[in-house]
């Protein structure tokens, strides 16, 4: 059989269909790139988004972004410098020193004879970004498919929140990232006694639907006790029993995702948007929201947490293979319904939108 | 909390202590947080330009999970935990012709937009189909009306020549006109069906309820070529579970047609394809199908190599 010698012969690397179908598919998305707050002096600052080199940087308040590298000989912008040209910001090339303003029109070039114009050639390509929830978003393609996704609880001052930077980039691609955090039939195995228990693995009773931009997925689902779940903050908190839980899950298509879990304590809102460095690498950032036990000294309790649960997973989500979500007539995978259901349909969607194409 | 129409009623909710209302836009709609535990989102119903109240209406869903009933069993002062409005329907301000189109409890972001185009001085049409008549919400306020307010009401236990019917209206809406629907699903669909062929409509609308998943289609037969024996698969139900019914156990994984678990050799018969792993070649092959979804095309008998 065909299928079969695909399989077998499948090991660690993607194909080169697999990893363009995935760096096309995803460029006209808005992607997570920087945290603002790397951008207040101005930049500039490198990053990586899709296997491209890109360069940030914040030119009279304005956020551009270009690619990474000068129109001149090549030589990294992101090294640059901050200057003013004719009363306005550039950025200054370091190696000899043409300087690119907003839009990538370059701006100057100290080498041009008397007389000569600066050619329209010079320009770089500028891409769209934008800063919201305190993060920068890059689009590279015209036109984003998805506005980024709604994120109410950010805005809501009855809510605390807590930041997670993950130091390290994860061994995996975004998809697999979102899928990871989907899915829920691994909390009883992964974070036993936080999200779940092994004696009850049963899944719950999904409703899954596409709602403009999200795919949304509710069930109801009993967990321990815990920070996630009950007001630690109350006297009688220790000896609550297990908790009742309305989970919603939001997931912005198709690197965005905002699980709301509603309790008798109040809502805790773990939200996380993916940057796809590469196929096989991702940067998470994570916002976690909560409208109960207010005191900020718990802040690091709950920092604490989430960070604990973040490395459970680490070490198996880094460990999937092949690296990108494979499509179903691969046949690589096993899902099995119902208790998969959500998942199989996030990667319906990611099918359609022509991100997963190949292995 | 009033009664406005049988098994709808209308909340006002106003904010706790001093906190003040984050501003909307007609056609918003907040999450509700219901006692139930449930999330439910509700359309705004009053005019944007008020500051000091939400006005939601609630319809009671008999088949639903609780959340509405649960809203239904709220006395007056009651507190809710609500998110902030957002808003995925807005009204365009410009001066092309504006229909709302409403079916049922989808009327109430379409009543805040009439209430703007009111203010505004923009004439509008409102077609309203409701099941009966004791099913009209808002009834004061259409009555009242107000220059430039058309507005239509639609029963279903009318005369037929009364009822709400998707073509003619669709024949009948200006050119160029902008069309907000908000509805059942159902209706929504039939509308958008019947508008295809007036490419000049932009047409406009708000889903509430998650949109029905493509379900099973008409009855067809099946019949397993090795064991000799045929059943009729009802509209209700798939290959996959008629087979259960009949003691027979197909391999199966996801059951949503995505694995490829449950490929089965078809004989003979028209396939109704609905998976997502076979391809449009395969589909047109027509000697294979995932009999935990695809079905056979109504009327046909599938022969299995089962
Ligand atoms: S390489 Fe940038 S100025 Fe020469
Ligand atoms: S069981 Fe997976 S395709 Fe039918
Ligand atoms: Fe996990």
């Amino acid at each position: 059989m065909d299928d079969l010698k695909l399989i077998t012969a499948l090991d660690d690397a993607p194909s080169p269909e697999a990893i363009t179908g995935f760096r096309t598919g995803m460029m006209p998305f808005w992607h997570p790139v920087l945290e603002a707050s790397a951008l207040e002096c101005g930049g500039p600052t490198g990053v990586r988004l899709l296997g491209r080199n890109l360069v940030l940087a914040r030119l009279d308040g304005e956020i551009v972004v270009f690619p990474d590298v000068c129109r001149h000989f090549q030589a990294r912008l992101s090294l640059g410098t901050l200057v003013q040209v004719n009363g306005e910001q550039a950025l200054q090339c370091p190696y000899h020193g043409w300087a690119f303003g907003t839009g990538g029109r370059c701006v100057r070039i100290p080498q041009l004879a008397p007389g000569r114009k600066i050619p329209m050639t010079a320009n770089l390509t500028s891409y769209r970004a934008v800063e919201r929830y305190g993060i920068i978003w890059v689009c590279l393609a015209d036109e984003a498919t998805f506005p980024i996704p709604d994120f109410p609880e950010m805005g809501d001052t009855s809510f605390r929140k807590v930041r997670l930077r993950e130091t390290k980039p994860m061994r995996t691609s975004s998809t697999r990232m979102i899928m990871g955090t989907l899915d829920d039939t691994h909390f009883p195995w992964v974070h036993e006694g936080i999200l779940g228990d092994r004696n009850k693995p049963e899944p719950p009773n999904h409703k899954v639907w596409r709602q403009d931009n999200e795919l949304v997925v509710q069930y109801e689902v009993e967990q321990p006790p815990g920070l996630m779940t009950t007001d630690m903050s109350r006297p009688d908190a220790q000896r609550a029993g297990p908790v009742r839980i309305l989970y919603t899950d939001h997931v912005g298509m198709p690197n965005v995702i905002r699980l709301v879990k509603d309790t008798d304590a109040g809502r805790y809102v773990i939200w996380l948007a993916t940057s796809p460095v590469d196929y096989n690498t991702t940067i998470n950032f994570w916002i976690f929201a909560r409208n109960y036990d207010l005191n900020p000294a718990s802040d690091a309790a709950y920092e604490a947490m989430s960070a604990h649960v973040r490395l459970q997973d680490k070490p198996i989500i880094e460990s999937q293979r092949p690296w990108l979500i494979p499509p179903f007539w691969t046949r690589v995978e096993l899902p099995m319904g119902p208790g998969d259901l959500p998942l199989m349909e996030y990667q319906k969607w990611i099918e359609e939108l022509g991100i997963a194409t190949a292995i | 909390m009033t009664a406005i129409a049988e098994g709808i009623v209308a909340f006002e909710l106003v904010p706790e202590g001093d906190t003040a209302l984050l501003p909307f836009t007609a056609g918003a709609h907040i999450d509700v947080y219901t006692p139930s535990g449930h999330v439910r989102q509700y359309s705004l119903v009053n005019d944007e330009s008020e500051r000091h109240r939400y006005i939601v209406a609630v319809q009671w869903d008999a088949a639903g999970r609780g959340g509405s009933a649960s809203m239904h069993n709220l006395g007056v002062g009651a507190v809710l935990h609500v998110g902030q409005p957002r808003n995925t329907f807005e009204l365009v301000r410009d001066d092309v012709p504006t229909v709302l189109l409403a079916g049922g409890i989808g009327i109430t972001p379409l009543i805040a937009m009439a209430h703007v185009l009111l203010r505004r001085g923009r004439p509008f049409e409102l077609h309203y189909a409701v099941r009966a008549d004791n099913r009209v919400a808002f009834r004061d306020f259409l009555d009242r009306g107000g220059d430039g307010m058309a507005c239509a009401i639609y029963r279903d236990d009318d005369p037929p020549e009364w009822r709400f019917d998707a073509g003619s209206l669709a024949a009948r809406i200006k050119d160029g006109a902008r069309v907000y629907m908000c509805g059942p699903s159902g209706f929504m669909d039939a509308v958008s069906r019947a508008c295809a062929s007036r490419p000049d409509i932009d047409l406009r609308l708000e889903r509430f309820a998650a949109p029905e998943p493509a379900g099973p289609g008409p009855e067809f037969t099946v019949s397993l070529a090795r064991r000799g024996l045929s059943v009729p698969v009802p509209a209700g139900a798939t290959i996959l579970e008629t087979l259960r019914g009949e003691g027979i156990e197909p391999d199966v994984s996801c059951e949503q047609g995505v694995c490829g678990t449950c490929l089965t050799t078809v004989l003979e018969g028209q396939i109704d394809h609905r998976d997502y792993f076979l391809s449009a070649h395969d589909h047109k092959a027509g000697d294979r199908m995932l009999i935990c979804v695809s079905r056979g095309k109504p009327g046909t008998t599938l022969v299995l190599d089962l």
